[in-house]
């Protein structure tokens, strides 16, 4: 009994010696670097958003501003026409905003070169693909897996050209006379990546390969694709909406389904993938990090040039409720 | 497929069509081999005279592995191997045996062929230390083994004497995270090495998630590390072979040892019956630390019962039929156990009898079993056949159990959820060791393996009030098998010149999927002079088998899992060169420079889940290539009552995939540039051991964000430029971006023998960590930035054993 209790005092001892402790790790001096956000539209006006990055574990520790907003930024082509940008929005959150009279084209190749008090030139080179066009949207109502009820289902035809092509891909149901709010105002400001629906409560999934993924991870994932699977094919892209009594669609006389497809740059494939991967495990201590992807040198972000086609159907809910 | 048209190295996938043709192929190319040594050995049997023989240790009785044998003319030598055994081919009238740490030994050999049971006596009655053991080398380069007696007197972490923490202290052979027993051998992974124990392969060597290794270092005899040469006769991993024997049990007499340690207790056991024909040796160690710890648990976690634990138990049976045909029997079992249990009993909210039983349990560990018969078929060729079987499993059950009672009737809600993963391997070899000429032994044989890999197999229940049961089986089994024939050639060219050539030809099939190997090895050593050793090698591995994992902590969640049609054997092919000089046999300098380059390693994806889940591993899995070289050195004093080395490896380890890190070299986890070891024993009186052991390396690798920065894109996959309902992204420069800092610890201990009458008792106190150095075992993120993790500042020990 003795040398248990000598032994049972000899292990707290050794415990309340050998606990766990916290010790700093030096991680080093950290230094603000540069971040561009510089995706340009074929057909719309070049903007370029310049803001800086901050500590991790300190999400306010955006420095000051005031050297991004005297940056000196500058794209040129293949024409060596030089387009300079001034600032028209220091913004207030994060970024400065930085436009010019570039509205660049399709087939372009575009050199950025960014110039920021105090850091190395920041430089970059997209070229913009050819836009895909959408060649028909349309829809059926056919037999889905849930309970064998029938859902709504809503197509987009394109033919992917046999070079390698990278794709973003969004779309929009919106209800009655309601308007998808970009199909007008596309040109005027610049690429917009809408909302998935404007009907927020509807509820649709998709079995496509290409973007099934993209219902896997919709709330945490850039729609990107690429045509491995489609190479040089015709290809229809589905998304079905269940229906039944209860389906909001039925509360309008129609709905309206668009789609966009973009044509990117594969570097702009590869940092939307690494951000997708970023988000899908950030919640999961139990992941391999992920590092994120950028093709500016010296600087985190992102300059990308890009084209889409957009397509839109009108369909009214007396022909669906015919089915 | 023909043989033929088979490139070196290189894995090649067959259809399905040309499977059975490619067994048949296999078998015929080994049965061949094997009657060619038989008939080779048969014409020549009456040219040379041929003595042979086991050589045994004087007191115990104990085969001594690695004696060099050498006729007086130096004309001929070789090595006994894992059971003893020699067989010599010389003109000469005499040999010399010799043995580290023994008396050597001159024996006439007037007559023709002759059978010896040779014995040789340990330098321990007198008061030097001769207990080192690195200068056997086989006649191949790349080797390392310590003596037993060299474990026994290094300190340890509590005390617990451990193999595979001994040999971190040698050059290339790196240690993993903070006081477990992984081995990193020249950049490789701890998967990449083949622990055999009495030939038999064990698939988890941990206890307690990597602090204890799971040999009982009283039952081992013999441990050897083949990292740079590997022979033919081993395959199935890429970077090194720690080749385990265990005691066979004394021969002379009954002798044990019994031993209390802090943790856990241990005894051994060991005599000989039937006229010193048959000996049987049995070990046991278990933990108490649950039991003693047990009180403050249940106070502290009110009430639930948490309990850790684990054992392992050796047992070893030879039997000698006569000079010609020996079976030896061999058997290990050890199970890490660790349980929670939680009762509760009371009146719920609206004063029902209400009652609560929840239990949780994690089981794992390993099974093995050897039956080994050797055949000396003449004095020239030794023969071994060997069945094994070989079975990791690790079991999680989680169940909980509900009940109210009410006055008319009882609810009870019930859920049990099983999880369990392992490997299961059955196989069976044929050995045979010939020596056709005083300058030439070849060594062939085949082996067949049937593999099991369970990787992820669930089964839950669940039953609710309304007598509503539910069973979920998932059942994932996966069947491969391996067949493999070797040959290896070694020639004393001229006195001094020893070639080691050979080949493993290696054939794995799974799933349709057949992989086909050919893996050439040769080494040449070149004894300048009896004080200057010049080698080179070159090895081709393959390895058919991978391990999911992560940590490296030996974690019992860690998978095997066989290759596919998608995930590729690895293959590593290293380039080794170095030289060992002695001065005066006192002093021993060696250094070796290495480069080994594999392909097919595997790493988890970007972003991939290191834990099981719906998708299917194979996805989750890139394979790619790595590097690793460098330089290891080594300062030895091995004679003397001062013993002591010095180790240093300069290395590099690098890993590099097409889809991680953006297709980027970077550093693996483990790639310490610098690595030193210093360890010196020290004996002053016959009856005390002083040791001390102190460890200097560069900080492991591992990936941090330091720096994030907003992306005009938003966490819902929308660009927004002119709102700021921006996303974040996190900044990682590339995998493993950061170094930790430099690893140093001191281990120190003492060993006080004391003789009686009938027995000998050894007091052993020592210290691990013994100047407070907090190492870091992981780092975490918190708001103040990163924090190391450091468990084992200090940690004392104390055991008490009796040998009798």
């Amino acid at each position: 009994m003795n040398l248990k209790h000598n032994l049972s005092l000899y292990i707290l001892v050794v415990i309340s010696v050998s606990c766990m402790k916290n010790i700093e790790f030096d991680t080093g001096e950290f230094s603000h670097q540069p971040v561009v956000n510089a995706i340009i539209c074929a057909g719309d006006t070049a903007k370029i958003f310049l803001s800086y990055s901050f500590p991790s574990y300190d999400e306010n520790g955006v420095p000051n501003q005031s050297e991004i907003d005297t940056a000196f930024v500058q794209i040129s082509d293949n024409m060596d026409s030089i387009y300079h940008f001034t600032v028209i929005n220091a913004h207030e959150d994060h970024a400065s905003v930085y436009v010019s009279n570039l509205i660049p084209s399709v087939n372009e190749t575009y050199q950025l070169r960014i110039f920021i008090n105090g850091f190395e030139s920041l430089e970059s080179t997209t070229t913009i693909p050819n836009a895909i066009s959408i060649d028909s949207i349309g829809y059926t109502v056919v037999q889905n897996d849930i309970e064998e009820g029938l859902s709504l289902q809503l197509s987009t035809w394109f033919k992917d050209p046999p070079s390698d092509n990278f794709y973003y891909y969004k779309f929009s149901i919106s209800g009655g006379e309601w308007q998808p709010y970009w199909i007008d105002s596309i040109q005027d400001h610049g690429v917009r990546f809408v909302y998935a629906q404007e009907l927020f409560d509807i509820y649709w999934e998709t079995h496509d390969p290409l973007i099934g993924e993209i219902n896997k991870f919709m709330k945490n994932r850039l729609p990107v694709f690429t045509d491995h699977l489609i190479n040089d094919m015709s290809y229809d892209l589905k998304i079905d909406i269940p229906l039944d009594a209860s389906s909001e669609i039925f509360n309008y006389d129609s709905i309206m389904f668009s789609s966009v497809l973009y044509s990117i740059p594969p570097d702009f494939y590869y940092y939307s993938e690494s951000i997708n991967q970023q988000y899908a495990s950030r919640e999961n201590p139990f992941v391999e990090p992920v590092p994120d992807y950028t093709n500016i040198k010296n600087a985190r972000g992102i300059f990308a040039g890009i084209s889409n086609s957009v397509g839109s159907i009108r369909i009214a809910t007396s022909k669906i409720k015919a089915f | 497929m023909k043989i033929g048209q088979i490139d070196c190295g290189v894995h090649k996938v067959t259809t399905q069509k040309d499977s059975r043709g490619l067994i048949i192929q296999i078998h015929k190319i080994a049965i061949a081999l094997v009657g060619l040594l038989l008939i080779i050995n048969l014409s020549l049997n009456a040219q040379k005279k041929t003595v042979c023989g086991y050589i045994f240790d004087a007191f115990s009785g104990e085969a001594l592995i690695g004696a060099t044998v050498v006729s007086t003319n130096q004309l001929s030598r070789t090595y006994t191997n894992n059971y003893g055994f020699f067989s010599l081919n010389t003109i000469s009238d005499s040999i010399v045996v010799s043995y580290v740490g023994y008396q050597s030994k001159k024996i006439s050999v007037l007559k023709g062929d002759t059978c010896l049971n040779l014995v040789l006596n340990s330098w321990n009655e007198i008061r030097e230390v001769k207990v080192t053991g690195h200068g056997k080398n086989y006649g191949i380069s790349g080797i390392s083994e310590l003596s037993m007696k060299t474990i026994q007197s290094l300190p340890v972490i509590a005390g617990e004497k451990d193999i595979l923490k001994s040999f971190q202290t040698l050059p290339g052979v790196q240690g993993g995270v903070e006081g477990t027993s992984g081995l990193i051998v020249r950049g490789g992974s701890p998967d990449q090495n083949l622990i055999l124990i009495d030939g038999v392969t064990v698939y988890n060597v941990n206890h307690l998630f990597g602090i204890f290794s799971v040999f009982n270092a009283d039952a081992i005899n013999t441990a050897v590390l083949y990292k740079g040469y590997i022979p033919p006769r081993f395959g199935g991993r890429v970077s090194s072979v720690l080749d385990i024997t265990m005691k066979e049990g004394n021969r002379n007499s009954f002798h044990g040892n019994i031993s209390l340690g802090l943790i856990s207790s241990k005894f051994v056991l060991e005599d000989n019956v039937n006229n010193h024909k048959t000996t049987w040796f049995l070990s046991a160690r278990r933990t108490y630390i649950d039991l003693l710890l047990r009180p403050f648990i249940k106070n502290m976690a009110d009430g639930a019962i948490i309990g850790y634990h684990f054992y392992d138990v050796n047992v070893k049976v030879s039997h000698l039929f006569n000079q010609n045909h020996k079976l030896y029997f061999s058997f290990y079992s050890g199970r890490d156990k660790y349980s929670s249990e939680y009762d509760f009993m009371g009146k719920n909210e609206e004063g029902l009898t209400f009652s609560e039983n929840s239990n949780e349990s994690l089981l794992w560990g390993n099974l093995t079993g050897t039956l080994r018969w050797n055949w000396l078929i003449n004095p020239r060729t030794f023969s071994n056949i060997t069945l094994i079987a070989s079975d990791y499993k690790m079991l999680s059950n989680n169940s909980y159990s509900q009940q109210i009672n009410d006055s008319s009737h009882i609810a009870k809600n019930t859920y049990d959820i099983e999880y369990q993963s392992g490997i299961r391997d059955l196989s069976v070899k044929w050995d045979v060791e010939c020596s056709i000429l005083p300058m030439v032994k070849i060594e062939s044989g085949i082996s067949y393996s049937s593999f099991l890999f369970k990787p992820d197999n669930n089964i839950s229940s669940v039953s609710n009030m309304i007598d509503y049961n539910t069973i979920d089986t998932s059942v994932t089994k996966l069947y491969g098998t391996e067949l493999a024939a070797y040959f290896n050639t070694q020639c004393t060219l001229w006195n001094n010149l020893i070639l080691n050539a050979g080949m493993r030809i290696n054939s794995f099939f799974v799933d349709n999927k057949k992989y086909f190997a050919l893996e050439p090895r040769i080494n040449l050593n070149w004894n300048l002079n009896k004080e200057l050793k010049f080698s080179m090698a070159y090895c081709q591995t393959g390895q058919n088998i991978h391990l999911l994992t992560r940590s490296n902590m030996g974690l019992p969640n860690d998978t095997w899992l066989p290759s596919t049609t998608t995930i590729k054997p690895v293959v590593s092919k290293q380039y080794s060169c170095g030289f060992e000089k002695s001065f005066r046999n006192t002093i021993y300098v060696s250094t070796e420079l290495f480069l080994k380059k594999m392909n097919n390693i595997s790493e988890f994806k970007d972003g991939a889940s290191y834990l099981w889940g719906n998708s299917d591993w194979q996805n989750r899995i890139e394979q790619g290539s790595g590097r690793a070289y460098g330089i290891e050195f080594m300062v030895e004093k091995k004679t003397g009552v001062w013993n002591a080395w010095v180790s240093y490896t300069l290395s590099k380890s690098v890993r590099q995939f097409i889809t991680i890190n953006h297709g980027q070299e970077f550093p693996y986890k483990y790639n310490r540039r610098h690595y030193i070891t210093l360890v010196a024993l020290f004996k002053p009186k016959k009856n005390v051991d002083l040791s001390a052991s102190w460890v200097l390396s560069s900080g492991f690798w591992a990936t941090l964000v330091t720096e994030k920065y907003y992306s005009a894109i938003d966490n819902y996959g929308n660009y927004f430029p002119d709102i700021s309902n921006y996303g974040t992204i996190e900044h990682i420069e590339s995998r493993n971006n950061f170094r930790t800092p430099a690893y140093h610890r001191l281990d120190i201990g003492i060993n006080l023998h004391k003789q009686r009458k009938k027995f000998t008792r050894t007091l052993s106190l020592g210290v691990y960590n013994a100047y407070f150095k907090y190492n870091p075992l992981y780092i975490k993120y918190t708001n103040d930035g990163f924090k190391m993790i450091s468990i084992v500042p200090f940690l004392p020990y104390i055991n008490y054993s009796i040998e009798f």
